[in-house]
């Protein structure tokens, strides 16, 4: 019980910050830096990002810093974000069992000087299990954002460079959906990266050139370098993407393309979200092997303040080797009730091999608090 | 006859959708057991990646991996006796203590949160039988 408490629990801890697609057209936002500091998404709320959480989201409450206790000086922008997990899971022939544990404990700031910002974020790491007794203190604390940014007002492009995911994708903020966990975005994969962005008209496009995090006791996957481009064109109801992506880490090479289509129906007030990606891999040892990620899911929105949603995950290690695809199917329930506030009922069944007849079961709900 | 990227890719679609090949068609070398089994599965941040090397296993890199899961560095000698472990004793599956772990067999499965597939786990069975080497 204790074991499988702890091993999920590390699977689940430490999320990253990212955004939430499924508020993107259903709350009226078009674009992520609508809301969020970053022209990707995730992390700060901008000024109207808050007063959308508070108003538009819930309903109710204050969507202010500390509910608008305090206002922080024009040139700081504080925030965090507080997640904790209750739950079971059952593997497939093995006995159900309960899980309860913390999942994130960031915080943020920012500190801007006219155009040029400094980006902080800084995290407990992995606090629901026990640690190693030699641990160094990096395990305990990390930061996984940090970066320096600019961007002058009212103009069309911005550019960062630190520590940071090259933008791509759907960008969820779920660190353990197929396009994230398999695509180098899973926890502290963020590489160091230089990357600018342009927006004209519908437009929005983002190219990065990123090298892999030189210290190992910070991070993890294999620190590839190499360099990411993506392109997002708004419709009149939804969006369509492209990206691409070389990657080349110490024990292979990989070549990723890929697309993303998102769509509101406002009739039935449903938000389709949808990517797909394909990459290319050779191993050092000359084996050459191709990897579908792919995801399709469904948002709607109902009362003020609540989402309810359904989504297909399949992730294909190797597209030719039979009996090594995972499929997910996933149900969501999100409640906004109160500014600042959210609760997420997150179900989800993954068969592993093909087999679809006895998945493995996960059921959590999630409490989140964000300053 | 070598296809060219764009045939390569096309060919990955259709495999998708009909994928043909099993354990046997794999390399049952380190270099494929590491890099597209071991690493993606096992390295992750708060498992056993570098920084957190759960219950002192950092399988992050190929030499690493190695040499907690063999007893020995790449190269060097076999050990006298059972490796320090025993998580793999080459060409004894049987007896090595990674295959219950990745099975669930008697003891908690490895990954807890995703088991490995059938096919990914023969492919380390196999390259167990024939001798664990790191070529």
């Amino acid at each position: 019980m204790r074991v499988a408490l702890i091993v999920v629990a590390l699977a689940l801890a430490a999320a990253t910050a990212h955004a939430y697609p499924q508020l993107q057209f259903t709350t009226g936002a078009t674009r992520c830096g609508e809301c969020h500091v970053t022209p990707d998404g995730g992390g700060l709320l901008t000024d109207y990002g808050r007063d959308e959480a508070g108003e538009t989201l819930s309903g109710r409450g204050d969507g202010r810093l500390l509910h608008g206790a305090w206002t922080p000086p024009d040139w700081l922008q504080l925030g965090g974000d507080l997640r904790g997990a209750l739950g079971g899971k059952q593997l497939d022939g093995e006995a159900a069992e309960l899980l309860a544990f913390p999942m994130q404990a960031d915080l943020y700031g920012r500190v801007a000087v006219g155009p040029v910002s400094l980006n902080l974020t800084v995290g407990g790491n992995g606090a629901a299990r026990g640690r190693n007794a030699d641990a160094p203190i990096s395990t305990y604390l990390v930061s996984r954002e940090h970066f320096v940014a600019f961007h002058q007002e009212d103009a069309a492009w911005s550019v960062r460079a630190g520590r940071f995911y090259p933008t791509l994708g759907l960008r969820t903020q779920d660190h353990t959906a197929y396009v994230r966990r398999h695509l180098d975005m899973y926890l502290l994969e963020e590489p160091y990266a230089l990357e600018g962005e342009y927006t004209r008209g519908r437009w929005q496009a983002f190219g990065s050139a990123f090298l892999g995090n030189p210290t190992a006791e910070l991070a993890a996957g294999d620190r590839a370098s190499g360099a990411a481009a993506s392109i997002e064109r708004l419709l009149d109801d939804g969006a369509v993407a492209g990206h691409a992506r070389a990657a080349f880490g110490p024990e292979d090479r990989r070549y990723l393309v890929g697309a993303v289509g998102k769509r509101w129906l406002p009739g039935p007030k449903l938000l389709v979200l949808a990517e797909l990606d394909v990459q290319r891999q050779r191993l050092a040892t000359g084996f050459v092997r191709y990897q579908l990620v792919g995801y399709l899911g469904v948002t709607r929105p109902f009362l003020p303040g609540y989402l309810i949603g359904a989504a297909l995950q399949r992730y294909a290690p190797d597209v030719t080797f039979r009996g090594t695809t995972r499929n997910a199917l996933e149900l969501n329930l999100q409640a906004f009730p109160w500014a600042h506030t959210e609760l997420h009922l997150l179900t989800r069944a993954e068969a592993t091999g093909g087999d679809t007849t006895h998945p493995n079961l996960l059921a959590l709900l999630q409490v989140h608090y964000f300053l | 006859m070598a296809l060219s990227p764009r045939c390569s890719l096309a060919l990955g679609f259709v495999a998708a959708l009909a994928a043909c090949d099993d354990a046997s068609d794999r390399p049952a070398d380190w270099g494929y057991v590491h890099a597209a089994i071991v690493e993606p599965s096992c390295a992750t941040a708060l498992c056993h990646s570098k920084s957190a090397a759960r219950a002192a296993v950092d399988l992050s890199t190929s030499a690493s991996a190695y040499a907690v899961l063999v007893g020995r560095v790449c190269g060097a000698p076999p050990l006298p006796g059972d490796p320090i472990g025993n998580f793999v004793r080459p060409g004894h599956p049987e007896s090595s203590r990674l295959m219950y772990l990745l099975r669930g067999d008697r003891t908690t499965v490895m990954p807890p949160d995703a088991p490995l597939p059938d096919g990914e786990i023969a492919v380390i069975e196999r390259w167990i039988l024939e001798g664990a080497s790191c070529e």
